[in-house]
């Protein structure tokens, strides 16, 4: 009849701690991070039913795959290129199940392994949409104010890019943590260089946000500071965070669940805005 | 009996999860990570922008009073209030246009988001849930630090729109485009980019907070606190986080859409071919839909109605129960239909639009799953009678309240079905009935709830008892006033009154109305004062007043076992929970007290297990 349910979390023998108390047993971070997929889900939601609202308002004058006779020559987005790419992501998801097997079987060195393949994965995703916003904005001449197929596409694909981009550098501080050792909630890891890349970081960022910035147009003005600012600041805490965690195992299954609900959002996206 | 074995250190409970370590003042009082002073923050944020808000209510009520700018009252007002603003707004004496524009947008906005929203789930939801389930702190302490210091820089993201040029947004507070889209339209141009840049910001803060309760709520729980031995106020709490977490994200996303439409020149919510005084539009595609936005934003919205609702009923619950000295009447029941509450409330966002444009079959299904919302409500109100009746009622400030919740909630429920029936709403849709409707839920809702709770947590936030004599004036005045205000307007608006309307006495059909209007506005100005007494009798009482007893409402739940003033980390050692939270009038209640408190172990609890710890 027991309500406690006492979450074991820490076998590694030298820290034998008394366990984090929880109602349920679940850990803190795996329900935040459900938590934090479930408004994720809904932000998307928001996104998709614009999307398809717009597009049905629109009719048959939205470039689709099908309709070319419609008077539309040219449908601008290569699907055999983007199905190569989602087959990409969804093997990195693959790689990312192997990860987490690993990190429950603890196994670091190949944990460490199948983290930086996925990483690679997302990165070569990632390069491919990079071409291919190039191609479409240089080459035809795709804009966000041009015409609602431009700017639900940019929108749609941006959004997920940059929960793509969130999710490697995501994998990738956590993999440079596990490699630095095992992590450690007891431990201090208090390098000058690190406080001192935090320092450079926010300077760049005030730098560049009241610096030589007053002739670019207003967007850039702000995401660029970010980019190159705040991104790498967020980096460098991330990794000493997860170097103050206890369970690897957990850590990565919830950065695994993440990079999954990332892949379940491309798939649905992917067959919305290409293939329908 | 089953023996439970304790863990030896738990976190959360014990110190040394934090430190005993004497903080610096930044992290005590300003960056704090501990919950109550967050609370506090959030209290004092809160409060600023109810008067802030307060103050825009009066100069619309002004406006509507006297839209002929004449009379002593409005006179000597409208020089008082011309110190306050500028001269782009008040000119002469006169309130401006485009001010009386911005004046009921952000007094709406500011209500919401930054008064009523941060009082509930700010306040009282950081408050209350880790004292009421028996745990340390929050889930995640930096994340609700985060959480008050977001809200509190889109605060002052929303108050700058008053000093840009342009003024502040204008568009109402639902934003509808294309008024909220081209700048052309509403003459408002950074106004409404900073206010759609505040609701992001402020919309990142709920969620923060939302992830947070839902989290502690689950995981944090002191042992022997099942789900149905929570308290009221944590349920609503809890529910209400769940709608934040699915409603939020939703205005987030239309939020950016328009964002864009205004910066980057897309047209999401921008018709084709639309004409702007006359010529064509500029710079635009065109192809978007106006009533996206409507779908979204009210997607957002109607959750968002109950999001200010539903902790508001929890409170009431509380203090209902404690100064009725009986247990809630039909406590499932209680739970259930705030739950339900929380589903219907999803389902049911056409009815803001049924003027907006809607296949009829598609308004009678959102009229039918509005008007279910009435059996759970209705379950609630009765409940709520139930434990008044017969109960040993104590006739304090915040039992005042917690009553004057209940009538007010009721006006403004009913006056709901009126709204929620289609034909009924062809003829009040957009005029001052909808106004009355809201403010009934709003103020004598939601606000009247959140003074009664104010007043009845105060000696456990402050250590000090608020003067009850100065209480009930505030009571007496805000709930005469409240009524003179709000009442009228259904009058208004089954006379056609349109609602954000600038001077209605051009039409002949509402000229009439003006001694009315006035009436509603000197009671209005009486609103605001019994607002200042309150926070006057707040302020001082944090310093003067008398020092409270630990339990001076004698009520059942964990926080007030604790001594007061709560140390970080808030319980010594882990409360263990025995029984359910409205233990009152019990039978075999300890000593000759009328209540049986949560944690105090019944008689012949097994000895055993106490050595265990």
């Amino acid at each position: 009849m027991s309500e406690i349910a006492l979450h074991n979390t820490h076998s590694e023998e030298h820290h034998a701690e008394a366990p984090v108390y929880t109602s349920t047993g679940t850990p803190m971070g795996k329900v935040f991070m459900w938590l934090f997929l479930c408004q994720d889900a809904l932000m998307f939601m928001g996104f998709f039913a614009a999307y398809i609202s717009v597009r049905i308002g629109a009719g048959d004058l939205w470039p689709g795959p099908e309709n070319h006779a419609h008077g539309i020559e040219h449908y601008p987005l290569d699907i055999p290129l983007t199905a190569i790419n989602t087959f990409v992501l969804i093997c990195s998801s693959v790689t990312m199940v192997m990860a987490v097997q690993a990190a429950t079987f603890k196994n670091i060195k190949k944990t460490i392994m199948w983290l930086l393949v996925t990483v690679v994965g997302g990165s070569i995703f990632l390069g491919v949409q990079y071409g291919e916003y190039s191609h479409l904005i240089l080459k035809d001449h795709m804009g966000m104010g041009n015409s609602l197929f431009d700017a639900t596409f940019f929108s749609l694909t941006g959004f997920h890019g940059i929960h793509v981009f969130s999710g490697v550098l995501y994998l990738l501080a956590l993999t440079i943590a596990l490699w630095m050792g095992p992590l450690d909630k007891h431990k201090k890891d208090n390098y000058w260089f690190i406080n001192l890349f935090r320092l450079v970081c926010l300077g760049v960022t005030v730098f560049l946000f009241i610096g030589p910035t007053k002739t670019w147009p207003g967007l850039p003005h702000v995401l660029i500071p970010l980019v190159a600012g705040a991104a790498p600041y967020i980096f460098v805490r991330g990794i000493s965070w997860f170097r103050k965690r206890q369970d690897t195992a957990e850590v990565v299954e919830i950065a695994g669940l993440y990079w999954h609900f990332v892949d379940l959002i491309w798939i649905i996206l992917f067959t919305l805005v290409y293939l329908i | 009996m089953s023996t439970i074995v304790l863990p030896k250190e738990i976190k959360g409970a014990s110190h040394d999860a934090h430190g005993h370590h004497e903080l610096s003042f930044w992290r005590k009082y300003l960056f704090s990570l501990d919950h109550k002073v967050i609370a506090i923050q959030f209290l004092f944020l809160s409060s600023f922008f109810l008067l802030v808000g307060g103050l825009l209510a009066l100069v619309v009520r002004l406006q509507l009073g006297w839209p002929d700018h004449t009379g002593w009252f409005y006179k000597s007002m409208a020089s008082v209030f011309s110190m306050i603003f500028s001269q782009k707004m008040i000119t002469g004496g006169i309130i401006l246009p485009e001010f009386y524009n911005s004046a009921f947008t952000m007094h709406a906005t500011f209500m919401i988001f930054f008064a009523v929203m941060p009082f509930l789930m700010g306040t009282f939801a950081n408050f209350l849930i880790p004292l009421q389930i028996g745990a340390g702190d929050m889930a995640f302490p930096r994340l609700n630090m985060a959480s008050f210091w977001l809200a509190f820089i889109a605060g002052l993201v929303m108050l700058s729109g008053f000093f840009v040029p342009g003024g502040a947004a204008g568009g109402g507070w639902t934003s509808y485009p294309t008024l909220s889209a081209i700048p052309e339209l509403s003459g408002v141009t950074w106004g409404q980019n900073l206010w759609l840049f505040s609701l992001l910001l402020s919309g990142i803060s709920s969620l923060l907070g939302a992830i947070n309760y839902i989290t502690t709520v689950v995981n944090m729980r002191a042992p022997g606190m099942s789900w149905m031995r929570l308290p009221l106020p944590i349920w609503s709490i809890f529910i209400t986080a769940v709608l934040l977490l699915l409603a939020v994200p939703v205005l987030g996303a239309a939020l950016i859409l328009l964002m864009f439409d205004r910066t980057l020149g897309t047209s999401f919510f921008i018709p084709h071919g639309l004409l702007v005084a006359g010529s064509p539009l500029t710079g635009h595609t065109g192809g978007g839909q106006v009533l996206l936005w409507q779908h979204l934003f009210w997607f957002f919205g109607h959750p968002e109605v109950y999001i200010m609702i539903l902790p508001a009923m929890g409170l009431t619950s509380e203090i209902l129960s404690v100064f009725s000295r009986k247990p809630i009447f039909g406590y499932k029941a209680m739970v259930l239909s705030m739950s339900g509450i929380a589903f219907l409330g999803f389902m049911v966002w056409g009815h803001h639009m049924f003027q907006s444009g809607m296949n009829p079959l598609l308004g009678t299904t959102f009229m039918i799953s509005t008007m279910l919302i009435a059996v759970p409500s209705a379950i609630k109100t009765f409940n709520w009678l139930g434990t008044l009746w017969g109960g040993n009622l104590k006739f304090t400030t915040a039992f005042f309240f917690a009553v004057g919740f209940v009538a007010m909630f009721a006006i403004g429920g009913l006056s709901g079905i009126f709204m929620a029936s289609t034909p009924v709403d062809i003829f009040i849709h957009d005029t001052y009935f909808i106004v009355g409707h809201i403010h009934y839920v709003l103020f004598g809702g939601s606000l009247f709830a959140i003074f009664g709770a104010i007043y009845y947590w105060f000696p456990k936030m402050f250590g000090r008892m608020m003067s009850e004599r100065w209480g009930k004036v505030h009571f007496w005045l805000a709930f005469l006033s409240f009524n003179g205000v709000f009442f009228p307007m259904h009058i208004l608006g089954i006379n056609g009154m349109m609602r954000r309307i600038y001077d209605y006495t051009g039409y002949a059909h509402l000229s009439h109305l003006q001694p009315m209007n006035a009436f509603m506005s000197v009671c209005a100005f009486i609103l605001g004062l019994s607002v200042l007494i309150f926070l006057f009798n707040m302020i001082w009482s944090i310093f003067k007043g008398p020092i409270a007893p630990v339990n001076p409402w004698h009520a059942t739940t964990l926080e007030w076992t604790i001594a007061n003033p709560i140390p970080h980390g808030n319980f010594a050692e882990m409360p263990r929970v025995f029984r359910g939270p409205y233990e009152y009038s019990a039978p075999n209640t300890p000593g000759d007290a009328d209540f049986y408190p949560q944690n105090v172990p019944p008689p012949g609890f097994g000895s055993a297990e106490r050595t265990a710890h």
